[in-house]
């Protein structure tokens, strides 16, 4: 195990040392605090992801958890290795990407939702089915761990996913919106109830290449 | 080789009031199919079974 992990930061480490501004993001990635205490549990990710995927996930929640800009980094989850890293700003985080740079990896994604996002996937979360090399999209919210399985690809997928789960967030913003809370709690009641609709809506497609599931968590 | 973007966006916490003023609006508007009763049909137009009171706790 502890030579596993000397391989892996060996390759993180050669990873950054190749020029361009990706590995100047992983650079400053590396150098992020750890903020808390392990926080997920083994069985809270896919069975397909290894120790060291593990180890990758629950070190990057530790560190963004109370970051105010998001963070992406595209890895695989059998080996652990970080294949790309990136610096967010604004509403979104994006990378470039050559369709063959992945092949032979089993790819998933993390980011992280700052505190001020809504957890859940939105509609622009969905572009995954539409990308061949990326298996599972994951989401680090403040409190909770978004885990898309995404091993259908069809763009059609992605365009109905987009429109519905817009329409699945407006409806329920309107529906509390006229509620008599104040607007943190009507925030929170969105961000529970249109994420339970929408793992409600994915996992009824009932594809076991398919699934959204939620893990909670909290951090003091 | 083709370089491409994957873009990973998210949606903000609203804070504005005039949103959900305006969110509350529609509610009121029955011209408008949202709030639960929207949510039940799109379920049931996309064959996923769901209950009346399954939609969105109180």
């Amino acid at each position: 195990m502890k030579f596993k992990k000397i391989v892996l930061m060996i390759l993180n480490f050669l990873t950054i040392m190749i020029n361009g501004n990706q590995n100047t993001d992983l650079r400053k990635y590396m150098e992020l605090e750890i903020k808390c205490k392990s926080i997920i549990r083994r069985d809270d990710l896919p069975s397909e992801f290894s120790d060291e995927a593990f180890n990758l996930v629950d070190e990057f929640i530790r560190k963004t958890i109370d970051l105010d800009y998001e963070i992406l980094i595209i890895f695989d989850y059998v080996t652990g290795e970080i294949v790309k890293c990136t610096i967010g700003s604004g509403i979104n985080v994006k990378i470039t990407f050559d369709d063959d740079e992945f092949k032979g990896k089993k790819i998933a994604s993390i980011h992280n939702h700052t505190k001020d996002m809504y957890t859940p996937p939105s509609d622009k979360n969905f572009g995954i089915f539409s990308r061949e090399w990326e298996d599972y999209e994951l989401i680090a919210g403040y409190n909770k761990l978004w885990i898309l399985k995404a091993k259908i690809k069809d763009e059609k997928l992605t365009f109905e996913l987009k429109i519905n789960s817009n329409l699945l967030f407006n409806m329920t913003l309107d529906y509390y919106s006229n509620k008599d809370k104040k607007e943190d709690e009507k925030n929170d009641k969105i961000d529970n109830e249109y994420g339970n609709l929408l793992k409600n809506y994915i996992n009824n497609k009932n594809e076991s290449r398919i699934q959204l599931t939620e893990r909670e968590y909290s951090y003091d | 080789m083709t370089e491409k973007i994957a873009d990973y966006g998210c949606k903000k916490r609203i804070t504005d009031p005039e949103v959900f003023k305006k969110a509350a609006a529609r509610m009121d508007d029955p011209n408008i199919i949202t709030g639960k009763e929207g949510v039940y049909y799109l379920f049931k137009m996309m064959g996923i079974p769901i209950e009346w009171n399954e939609i969105f706790s109180e």
